[in-house]
């Protein structure tokens, strides 16, 4: 999950500031009451060599044929798999590419299984080597094999410093250092990475410099996918990417439309987790997300066959879909996997009981109400979310949404600090305006004095992202990269990751932090593992570096005649399944 | 004649240059970097720095826009890529050649601005010649009364309820969008309709003004009162006589409007989702994409500069006391 | 100019023409309750100050006044046919056809839009339906004959690339081009200098002899009408004041207000040092017209009159022979011809 999807859409709700399509940093939903959040996701398990055996278990009711149409807002800004980071370009690339690794959903349970692998990777020494077998029969859009070379080749060129956006993991592993592309400048000038060894077509070992028990989800990310050295054509490949996946592109259209067709190579036995029912999926890009919503809703002609990856219903539809049973059966509502909260400056706030009195103190469902409501997402007392494999629900300040005032005055007059100044920075955007006030209002009445900072919406993440940025508080969200809590506390909360736009924007910087950190992620047991980091969840809370808000949803309408659809991992609406009634 | 068409094409050229360079140096005004975008998450100073050597904005900016005008006239290379002239350079976002994408925008431009254009002056001239004919009659007072309605109604809020009342409620009319008029007519007009009729409602009740006092006073000049003691019929009266002599104010804002509408009608095309100029607009200022900012910007202001001179030379057309200079 | 020795009876003839306008103001009686009669060859003179209300006459007359705003009563009987009734088709066909009009200024009387030749065509082609090419030859014929050298080329010249007197013969060669019965000139030599002046009248009444047309001239004038009308009829507050043969009218006037008239323009027998002196005061609004003769605030002679006449009746003007409406008895009128005879 990217911040740069979020960020696209406060710059795109800045231009285009039309009154009707309500904006905000995500994508709001209404205020309606009575929809129950559904039980918290199980996190991922890893299944066995026999369930990455392919063909996926059929989907009830489902048959092949047919044009899936899908609406997004707008179009996907990389399909290159070296620069796929946000989750919609990632929900494209479902079709469009495999892994070594993927998430098969079948019914309720989804489980991690080898994707092009036999398995999901196998280590002999702890998870620093890694050895992957490929399956047989594996070829692409245009009938050719899937060799391992495609896959070392894949990867290499995540070192090309000209593919930028895309996550590094890996080649951090691979290299043991952060400026990677030092170590390795990428494949386009003809160097190899030794790192990756391919005895064989089949064969792919990975020599990581370190301990990674969970490089098997790593593996799931799409921008680890094999690309043939023949077929990379570098910088226009985004456009127009070699397919290893269900679908190949026909055609693409920049921001207005894009085509699929079956692939000819791919094979359903060799694949467990993606089905590949309709001949033909359809995108239709730009539209804005009230306009896409009546669409869904009405359901005339081609609509009846028409869903979208990512966009969420708007306020103004919001109370329809949710009474209305005939639409409520077609919505998807569920937790995406981003998290929202307020980081507090630890740099500037360094009195743990002056940042315990702002979590106190703190108007979360004023806030909450501003976007939309319960809808917008569930509240959270919690740095982890339930997406994330070890969660642990718990609320160390048991305040209630509306805040504390009284509680957080006292916390103040134990600081000694009754009356602090705090800076709050935030978007200027209608609905960011809005939520200032409500916030300025709470701190106030706790005894704070509230500094209102609008920024341009363009420039927010800058300006709030700086190492010397002078203010207190202000508004940032992360999400995991795959199920487990070491790809949201290292980014999000260790020291040594403090720099210009990092992750750590609360600037929190705490040695326990760290040395648990480093702790933590040398076991190999990732159960353990997971338990452990809810551990230091609550360890961090107690230290208030941030304020925890909401956990997003994902509520989308879809076409009725269209089955099979789910919320995968990445949050959004999955194709994968799909099937034309 | 060709005096007035040198002269003013030169000038057009250089109004072009001043805005170029004015948005060129405005956009490196602005602190958001458009590196920023592709950097993504776990972004580095390194990974910024050499996003921007890839993009080319590491170097002063005065030799970037050297870069740029020559690149205009005399092509330009773009690390081992060559781009011939016209060239206005590649996406910063998606690497496709400014002018194809430009390109391949227009004809949606073209279809609502011509379209909208012919349907607006049509309505918005028939109501003005009515309201002046029948000025002070119930006519008169329900049609200015409807323009004000029209004028004062938004864009986008006109469009989407017309939206959703006549496409996905009624069913009336199809999706607006664009379709190639020489692949599928029927689809074009269809896609086009509420577009046009978006921007007729909002814009005719201009031209229904404009028409009905200049037509008052034209109605009030002399040579009218003896194009009537010459015996000539109502209509020829109207429309041969007074009509001719008060199309001009009209026809200056017609000009101005189809020269806006040229360069992209950008609340109507985000509206309708009609790919055009207008919209690639607004996506480019969202993704801080320079060359295609750029693109559009000329586009936008090649159609105001073209369209005054037209209007200029429709001047001497109507009027022969006019001489083109 | 002599007058025609032919004596046809009267093809024009209005009677209690009377013309009101509807304003926020109130009710503007801009004619009220004229008449006369006009005989075919004949030059009928029709002098008053601005605001008298002769233009609104002749609008009248052709019914181009606006029908929403205007009430028009009284009759007007042009060759047999009642105009104050006749449809607007009606009179469309005999606007620019049978009777013509002339306007005071050229420059804007026609139109800036279009050349000469096609705006006289234009006339021509409505009325007869000629063709596009015959309808040019006739105009370059009458543009000829009104004395602009170069017809076929000057008919493609458009109004502005005329000189004034051009324009102006342009003009009378657009009226002339039907034929027409009628040609009501109003103040058609006012926007012109002295020399053009005598240049288009001149022309007009060499061409009513060769047309044996009846003209309307409508001037402030007094030095206009002397030359070239038959009769003339002195307006004043939308009423005829005085009627008769011109050479008796301005030699002999029986009304005050065409004596004060007179006495206003230098007359070319007179000493150069003679005095000119304007009527004092000012025409009334139309919408106050004064009670009784509407000159008497302005009148030099009202105490010449016994009682209160002046402020209480309105007098009447005979319909026949040089006539004024004025409650001055006769002999006191002598003395105000005398008075005007004077040197």
């Amino acid at each position: 999950m990217n911040r740069s999807t979020q960020r696209w859409a406060v710059a795109a709700c800045a231009v285009v500031a039309f009154g009707a399509t309500a904006c905000s940093s995500g994508t709001p939903a209404g205020s309606t009451t009575g929809t129950q959040a559904p039980a918290a996701k199980q996190a991922v398990p890893i299944g066995t060599a026999a369930d990455s055996k392919g063909p996926d278990p059929e989907v009830p009711g489902a048959k092949s044929g047919g044009t899936v149409t899908v609406y997004q807002r707008a179009d996907f800004n990389h399909l290159d798999p070296a620069r796929l980071y946000s989750s919609g370009n990632q929900t494209a690339a479902l079709l469009l590419t495999r892994q070594l690794t993927t998430y098969q959903h079948v019914g309720d349970q989804t489980k991690l299984v080898g994707d092009l692998a036999t398995d999901t990777g196998s280590t002999t020494d702890g998870g620093k080597t890694w050895k992957f077998t490929l399956k047989d029969g594996l070829k692409y859009e245009d009938g050719s094999p899937i060799a391992a070379g495609d896959v070392k080749y894949g990867i290499e060129r995540t070192f090309q410093k000209e593919l930028t956006g895309g996550p590094q993991y890996l080649q951090m592993w691979l290299t043991g250092k952060s400026d990677f592309s030092a170590a390795y400048p990428g494949p386009w000038q003809g160097q190899e990475l030794d790192a990756i060894e391919t005895p064989d077509q089949k064969t792919i070992v990975l020599h990581l410099t370190s301990v990674h028990a969970d490089l098997p989800y790593t593996m799931a990310m799409q921008c680890y996918s094999p690309v043939p050295k023949a077929k990379d054509t570098h910088a226009s490949f985004d456009q127009h990417p070699f397919s290893s996946g269900p679908y190949k592109i026909d055609s693409h259209d920049t921001d207005k439309s894009m085509a699929l067709s079956r692939s000819t190579g791919w094979d359903a036995a060799t694949d467990p987790a993606r089905h590949a029912y309709p001949d033909k999926f359809a995108f239709s890009f730009g539209g804005q997300n009230l306009d896409i919503d009546q669409r869904l809703i009405a359901a005339n002609g081609e609509d009846r066959n028409a869903m979208t990856f990512n966009v969420k219903v708007t306020a103004d539809v919001a109370q329809q879909v949710m009474t209305n049973p005939e639409l409520k059966a077609r919505t998807i509502n569920g937790l995406a996997p981003f998290s929202e909260y307020f980081a507090i400056n630890n740099r500037r706030v360094t009195d743990v009981k002056v940042r315990q009195a702002i979590i106190t103190a703190f108007p979360k469902e004023q806030v909450r109400q501003i976007f939309g409501g319960p809808l917008y997402g569930d509240f959270t007392t919690t740095i982890l979310s339930p997406v994330t494999t070890g969660y642990e629900n718990y609320d160390l300040y048991k305040v209630p949404p509306a805040g504390d005032p009284a509680k957080a005055k006292q916390l103040l007059a134990e600081a000694g600090k009754p009356n602090p100044t705090i800076v709050y920075a935030y978007a200027s955007t209608t609905q960011w305006e809005q939520a200032a006030v409500a916030i300025s209002d709470a701190l106030t009445r706790a005894g704070f004095t509230v500094v209102r900072k609008p920024i341009s919406d363009k420039d927010y993440y800058d300006e709030m992202g700086k190492v010397d940025n002078q203010f207190d508080l202000y508004w940032a969200g992360w999400g995991p990269d795959w199920p487990s809590a070491s790809t949201v506390i290292p980014p999000v909360l260790d020291g040594r990751q403090i720099a210009n736009s990092s992750g750590n924007t609360s600037l929190f910087d705490d040695q326990e932090t760290k040395d648990e950190i480093d702790r933590i992620s040398q076991l190999s047991d990732l159960t353990q593992a997971g338990a452990q980091w809810a551990a230091l969840d609550k360890k961090i809370m107690a230290k208030a570096p941030i304020v925890p808000w909401t956990d997003s949803r994902q509520i989308s309408v879809n076409g009725p005649g269209l089955g099979g659809l789910y919320q995968g991992f990445l949050g959004t609406i999955y194709p994968t399944d799909v099937f034309v009634k | 004649m060709l005096r007035f068409l040198v002269r003013r094409v030169l000038g057009a050229v250089l109004i072009l240059f001043v805005i170029s360079a004015v948005t060129f140096f405005l956009f490196f005004a602005l602190p958001s970097d458009p590196a920023r975008l592709s950097c993504g998450k776990g972004c580095t100073p390194e990974l910024l720095a050499t996003i921007h050597h890839n993009l080319g904005i590491d170097r002063p900016l005065p030799e970037q826009y050297w870069s740029f005008l020559t690149g205009i006239f005399a092509g330009r290379d773009f690390d081992g890529q060559w781009c011939s002239a016209p060239c206005l350079g590649f996406s910063f976002v998606n690497h496709q050649p400014v002018l194809d994408t430009l390109l391949n925008r227009f004809p949606a431009t073209l279809s609502v601005a011509l379209g909208a254009a012919a349907l607006m002056l049509t309505v918005g001239v028939g109501l003005g010649l009515i309201a002046a004919l029948r000025r002070g009659k119930t006519v008169d007072k329900v049609s200015m009364a409807a323009c004000l309605v029209g004028a004062s109604v938004q864009i986008y809020f006109f469009g989407i309820i017309a939206r959703y009342l006549l496409v996905d409620e009624l069913q009336w009319l199809p999706q607006p969008g664009y379709t190639s008029p020489f692949a599928a007519p029927g689809a074009w007009f269809g896609g086009m309709v509420l577009p046009w009729i978006t921007l007729t409602v909002v814009n005719a009740a201009t031209y229904a003004r404009y028409t009905r006092s200049s037509m008052v006073d034209t109605l009030g000049e002399d040579y009218v009162r003896t194009a009537r003691a010459k015996g000539l019929s109502s209509w020829g009266v109207y429309i041969r006589h007074a009509w001719r002599g008060a199309m001009t104010p009209v026809v200056t804002t017609f000009g101005i409007d189809l020269g806006l509408f040229l360069g992209g009608a950008l609340i109507t095309e985000t509206t309708f989702n009609i790919h055009g100029i207008g919209k690639l607009a607004v996506d480019s200022v969202a993704n801080s994409d320079l060359p295609m900012i750029m693109g559009t910007v000329l586009v936008a202001a090649t159609a105001m500069v073209l369209a005054s001179i037209a209007v200029d030379a429709c001047y001497a057309v109507i009027d022969p006391r006019v001489r083109l200079r | 100019m002599t007058p025609p020795s032919v004596q046809s009876g009267p093809f024009l003839s209005v009677r209690d023409l009377q013309v009101r306008f509807a304003t926020e103001d109130g009710v503007v009686r801009a004619v009220d309750g004229l008449s006369f009669d006009l005989r075919r060859g004949q030059t009928l003179g029709i002098v008053g100050e601005s605001g008298s209300g002769k233009s609104v006459t002749s609008l009248a007359v052709l019914g181009m006044h606006d029908r929403s705003r205007t009430t028009v009563t009284g009759r007007v009987t042009f060759d047999g046919t009642e105009l104050i009734d006749a449809t607007e088709k009606q009179l469309q066909s005999l606007r620019g056809n049978r009777i013509a009009m002339i306007f005071q200024d050229p420059l804007t009387a026609l139109s800036p839009y279009y050349t000469i030749g096609a705006q006289i065509a234009e006339t021509y082609r409505r009325h007869t339906g000629a063709s596009r090419s015959a309808a040019r030859a006739r105009a370059v014929d009458l543009l000829g004959r009104v004395g602009i050298a170069a017809p076929g080329r000057r008919a493609d010249d458009y109004p502005h690339e005329f000189s004034g007197g051009m324009r102006q013969r342009a003009m009378i060669a657009m009226s002339l081009v039907c034929d027409p019965d009628l040609l009501i000139a109003d103040e058609p030599t006012t926007a012109l200098d002295v020399t053009v002046q005598a240049q288009i009248l001149d022309l007009l009444g060499d061409l009513q002899r060769e047309f044996d047309t009846a003209i309307i001239l409508i001037t402030h004038d007094l030095g206009v009408v002397a030359n070239t009308a038959h009769e003339v009829l002195v307006m004043y507050a939308g009423r005829a004041v005085e009627h008769g043969a011109t050479q008796q009218v301005l030699t002999r006037p029986r009304h005050p207000y065409t004596e004060g008239l007179l006495r206003s323009v230098p007359r070319l027998h007179s000493d150069v040092d003679e005095p000119l002196v304007p009527i004092p005061g000012s025409p009334p609004s139309l919408l106050a017209v004064p009670a009784g003769c509407p000159f008497h605030p302005r009148c030099a002679h009202r105490e010449r009159v016994p009682g209160d006449d002046c402020v209480t009746r309105r007098p009447a003007l005979a319909e026949v022979g040089h006539a004024a409406a004025c409650h001055l008895p006769e002999e006191p009128r002598e003395v105000l011809a005398q008075q005007h005879l004077q040197p």
